[in-house]
């Protein structure tokens, strides 16, 4: 810069103020034909000093990355599946499965004529799968009728698909103590309460509950033996 | 097979000299050239030639042969100098001897359509070479290119640069230009302090951007004045012809728009 300020200040000899202006002529000059091509090669060739940035265009190593990616994710998926199932996934699982095979399929047992509407209405909710509708229901009935074994099973169950568990053993366990004749009722309610302490985590009462079952070849005896295997 | 005209009886018979030949077959050739499709009508010259080259290394200057004789080799020679001039213009950016000949004569006379368009369509694969074999950025190769263009311009523009493999001569030039910033950069990073020795001529940016400013500000006339008595070296005495003026009242013209450039140089820095 300092020769810049001689040159502009006319201290360098005439010689060097010639050489530098022919200096600066021709860095002038150099500068505007770069412009000039760099505008034609945007233009003409789409070539830009800053290379517009194509998400599409997936370099060789993009694709390296995405295959090994993809790779980890599927043994990862492959891993998880082929995982045996702990007895508390197992057990919800199975929970699940009767809740979807369950809807609209509800025994009501013989207890309705008591109080047919309110029983219509617990039923109601209980197929349209509103638990929290079909609880306060079927406890309103029970209090009415607290022998009523269907009343109390149906309100059990709800509370287990509400995760209430401790609830949901106290009403199965009060449905186990009841006198009834539907022996159907006692076997599925004993096979929820099996379920209700594999998913409370009380694996002791769970493992005597499914033996139960298993030994007594009740409903869902084979299912009862999976759980138990895995607690 | 060609449809040559040694086929023609009247030259069957003669007994000539390649001199001979050449003086009298000239023309017959270059027609023949053309019309079989060997070169266009621009290049005919160039490749007869260098097949008459061909031919007088074949055959002796000075021995009679049968015209017919000579007329049969020249199909296989001009096939053959047709290949090398092929490659030969491959290397060159498709461009013949002849052809690069008058690009130079066009850039002296300030004509650089041809220029560009031959050697601003190269700059992309000049760019992927540099980024593929030096790892440069695109933003690096980029300005290696265009340096490069204009050392290239001016090369041919000065007849510095000859016609040969101009394909390797600007790739080449472009990776030396990359590599030479490499190692100024290398050499600046570790020490800082160390008075590094600049290339002399260079400015910087903001000296670039003012004196950009500055040259704005000049007139045309004074710009174009400028522009060929420093970069096109083009004597005032010539200047003077051509706008029909007299030497002097363009030396006094030149002084008068240095001194503009300086003092808008002056006015903004």
């Amino acid at each position: 810069m300092k020769k810049i300020s001689d040159y502009l200040d006319n201290k360098l000899s005439p010689d060097a103020a010639e050489e530098f202006t022919k200096r600066i002529v021709n860095a002038q000059v150099d500068q505007s034909k770069k412009a000039d091509w760099q505008q034609k090669l945007a233009s003409q060739y789409h070539i830009t000093r800053t290379p517009k940035k194509n998400n599409l265009r997936i370099t060789l190593f993009q694709w390296r990355n995405v295959a090994a990616i993809f790779l980890v994710v599927a043994m990862a998926v492959v891993f998880y599946f082929n995982q045996p199932l702990s007895a508390e996934s197992q057990a919800m699982a199975y929970l699940m499965e009767q809740k979807s095979e369950s809807k609209g399929d509800v025994n009501r047992g013989n207890e309705e004529a008591a109080a047919p509407k309110l029983y219509g209405q617990a039923y109601r909710a209980y197929e349209a799968a509103d638990y929290e509708g079909a609880r306060t229901t079927f406890l309103a009935l029970v209090a009415e009728n607290p022998t009523a074994s269907s009343a109390h099973y149906y309100l059990g169950l709800s509370q287990l698909y509400l995760k209430d568990y401790s609830q949901a053993i106290s009403t199965l366990q009060k449905v186990k103590s009841l006198p009834t004749t539907d022996q159907a009722l006692q076997e599925q309610a004993n096979w929820f309460l099996g379920l209700a302490y594999t998913l409370s985590g009380q694996n002791e009462l769970a493992r005597q509950t499914l033996k139960e079952i298993i030994a007594a070849e009740d409903w869902r005896a084979e299912e009862a033996a999976e759980i138990l295997s895995k607690l | 097979m060609y449809s040559l005209s040694i086929q023609n009886q009247k030259f069957s018979d003669d007994y000539i000299t390649l001199t001979q030949f050449e003086a009298m077959y000239q023309q017959e050739l270059e027609t023949w050239l053309i019309t079989q499709g060997f070169c266009q009508a621009n290049e005919v010259k160039h490749v007869k030639f260098r097949i008459l080259i061909s031919l007088k290394s074949s055959f002796s200057l000075t021995e009679c042969y049968q015209s017919s004789l000579i007329w049969k080799s020249i199909p296989i020679i001009a096939k053959r100098e047709c290949g090398k001039i092929k490659k030969l213009m491959e290397k060159n950016f498709g461009l013949s001897e002849l052809a690069f000949q008058e690009l130079a004569v066009q850039l002296q006379g300030g004509d650089e359509r041809l220029f560009e368009q031959i050697f601003l369509r190269h700059s992309k694969d000049c760019i992927a070479y540099l980024m593929k074999n030096y790892g440069a950025s695109h933003e690096d190769a980029y300005d290696a290119t265009m340096e490069t263009l204009l050392s290239f311009h001016k090369g041919i523009k000065a007849a510095k640069i000859n016609y040969g493999n101009l394909r390797f001569l600007f790739t080449k030039m472009a990776s030396q230009v990359y590599i030479k910033w490499i190692k100024r950069e290398n050499l600046k990073n570790p020490i800082q302090e160390m008075d590094l020795v600049e290339d002399p001529k260079a400015f910087d940016q903001e000296t670039l951007q003012l004196l950009a400013q500055a040259w704005a500000g000049l007139c045309q006339d004074c710009a174009g004045l400028l522009q060929k008595f420093y970069y096109e070296n083009i004597s005032l005495k010539e200047i003077a012809l051509k706008l029909n003026k007299s030497p002097e009242a363009i030396r006094k013209q030149k002084q008068r728009c240095v001194e503009k450039l300086k003092s808008y140089f002056l006015r903004i820095s």
